[in-house]
């Protein structure tokens, strides 16, 4: 008697198990000739996840009453299990990793050809499952070892890598990791640019120790270089005004005896060791600015009349989207063309250019060969003119003859004059936060001005290096940093210490 | 812009780094700038904690995938990023001096 519902409980597992041979068939298009010369009857893979065969006892044997005692309880268990609070539903997380391979073995199952049944309907399947051997089953017999070695072959490695390295995600990542640690590294200095404290922890020994001077002064932060540009000189800087982490940087040969392209590299300050970008032009750069309404495209003046602009949002930068070449000087946006003839841009109309003589022209964009007035006292090559940014008719210019004069826009001769030491000032700036000072650089040294406090000598000297030139000058617009550019192609930016805002300079 | 190999060397010049390694998804080196010992030693290590982390975000936020896990020792520090290309896995990671 209790062997019946035993016997009817294999005869339902084994149909259980061979219902898991399910064979895809489909029902929807008519069975035609031509197909039915190729009809493969395959086996998918057989997962199992859980295989606990059944013990099997006799109902004669001597263990059996304890075995259908348990068996009883169980029944019992299972039927209450809702009510009871031993047992409580919860889901589990299932987590997917790297597919092992597990060699299985399996006898071999007879084969023998059977005629082919093209329909089928689904009774007749399932007596048919019970036995196998009247239709073409396919079975894996044995699987092959794969080997899964601790270091792993090398052609399966080498293909990885070679996706791997194809992948914009991992370019990402590796961006991403880089930039962790160049912060870690320019922590400090990047958070005295940005006029932010800085933990007493997490400065370097030497900066704790060193007493703050009040008088005025720079400190070096950081230097913006890499081996593209050594030995390259900087000609021209200018800022991104969309970003204004970003700064674009036009490099020229050194002499003429090395006829390098010209190359410009737009630096971000999160980075000082590699250029965000870097452009190859033909020719030697002379000046460049970035657009004030398109974002990302930067005009570049070359030496020998070619205007190009770029577009930076790309990458990878091989060629500009405008080039023109002009015979003359045009000015677009306040920027300096050609070799030594210099534009700037005030308000929409009049515009300033300094000349070969060392006579400044002020002309009016709509009548650009009109010259409304000449300004002229400087004895060399006026190298460099700029407005101020506070006082709409004032400007500074500063010349090879070694001096820089401010003048105001109706009175031909200059209100002031500056001079230090004897060298060709190639560039003078005014700062863009502080009212009366102003930055100028020659040959050896960087010099800072406050009209505020000396008119005779400027409030900071940095000297270069030995063997290197200033050539160029940049003041941050977000912060009291300075950015001077050398003959080394190096970009150096300093930090203006203990310089006030005093109330806007009174110009006598 | 220069491309994958490039930044990685200019990454591993550094100072400060001492190394990165690229592993595959069953955690083996596949490129390393350590000797073998090493690197499947990490390997194992690292493969083992960053499936944890991955399934511990997307636990909290099926939709998230975890990006970059930095663990800093008392002498160093290791970030460890990780990816997916073609339902592969694919890590990085580089380890830093303090």
């Amino acid at each position: 008697t209790s062997s019946q519902p035993k016997k009817e409980f294999v005869n339902e597992e084994i149909e259980e198990t061979f219902s898991k041979y399910d064979l895809p068939i489909s029902f929807q298009e008519p069975v035609t000739q031509a197909m039915l010369k190729e009809i493969l009857i395959t086996d998918t893979d057989c997962v199992s996840l859980l295989d606990i065969p059944p013990n099997v006892v006799s109902v004669n044997s001597d263990g059996a009453d304890i075995i259908t005692e348990r068996n009883k309880q169980y029944a019992e268990a299972c039927g209450k299990r809702f009510k009871i609070d031993n047992y409580v539903d919860r889901a589990m997380q299932t987590l997917k990793r790297a597919a092992k391979n597990k060699c299985t073995q399996m006898d071999l199952m007879l084969k023998t050809d059977a005629g082919n049944m093209p329909l089928f309907h689904l009774s007749a399947l399932r007596e048919a499952f019970c036995f196998p051997q009247t239709f073409d089953m396919f079975v894996i017999s044995s699987c092959s070892l794969k080997d899964v070695e601790a270091v792993g072959t090398s052609s399966n490695t080498k293909l990885d890598w070679e996706l791997i390295k194809t992948s914009e995600k991992f370019h990402y990542l590796l961006v991403i990791t880089e930039r962790i640690i160049l912060r870690s590294i320019f922590h400090c200095p990047l958070a005295a640019y940005r006029g932010l404290p800085v933990k007493p922890e997490e400065m370097d020994q030497s900066k704790r120790c060193t007493e703050i001077s009040c008088s005025p002064a720079l400190e070096c932060l950081w230097v913006f270089s890499c081996e593209l540009t050594r030995g390259r000189t900087v000609s021209c800087m200018a800022w991104d005004k969309n970003n204004p982490d970003l700064l674009a940087v036009g490099y020229s040969e050194t002499d003429s005896m090395n006829e390098k392209p010209g190359l410009v590299c737009c630096w971000c300050i999160i980075n000082p060791t590699w250029p965000e970008r870097i452009i190859y032009c033909d020719g030697a750069i002379t000046t460049l600015d970035f657009s004030a309404n398109h974002p990302g495209r930067l005009a570049v003046g070359m030496s020998d009349g070619v205007i190009a602009i770029y577009n930076l949002q790309t990458a990878d930068i091989k060629a500009p989207t405008f080039s023109k070449y002009v015979e003359e000087t045009v000015g677009s946006f306040a920027t300096c063309i050609s070799h030594k003839d210099c534009l700037f841009l005030q308000d929409a109309n009049i515009y300033l250019t300094c000349t070969w003589e060392g006579n400044i022209q002020k002309r009016s964009c709509s009548r650009s060969y009109d010259l409304l007035e000449t300004y002229s006292k400087h004895s060399g090559p006026a190298n460099c003119v700029t407005w101020c940014p506070f006082h709409p008719d004032v400007f500074l210019s500063c010349s090879s003859d070694s001096t820089i004069r401010l003048w105001k826009q109706d009175c031909k001769s200059p209100m002031l004059s500056f001079t230090s030491n004897h060298r060709a000032v190639h560039e003078v700036r005014w700062s863009p936060r502080q009212a009366a000072v102003f930055g100028a650089v020659n040959d050896s040294q960087l010099e800072i001005w406050d009209l505020n406090t000396n008119f005779l000598n400027p409030v900071i000297v940095q000297r270069a290096a030995p063997g290197l030139k200033m050539t160029s000058l940049l003041f941050a617009s977000r912060s009291d940093c300075v950015m001077v550019g050398d003959s080394c192609g190096q970009v150096t930016v300093y930090k203006l210490q203990n310089i006030f805002t005093g109330e806007s300079s009174q110009v006598k | 812009m220069d491309g994958v190999e490039e930044t990685l060397k200019r990454i591993e010049s550094n100072a400060s780094v001492a190394g990165t390694i690229v592993l595959n998804s069953e955690g083996v080196p596949i490129r390393s700038s350590f000797d073998s010992g090493t690197s499947s030693r990490y390997g194992r290590e690292v493969s083992e904690i960053t499936a944890l982390a991955r399934s511990a975000v997307r636990d909290l936020d099926p939709q998230n995938d975890l990006q970059l896990l930095c663990i800093r020792f008392n002498k160093r520090e290791i970030i460890i990023g990780a990816g997916e290309i073609l339902s592969e896995i694919s890590f990085l990671f580089l380890l830093i001096d303090s």
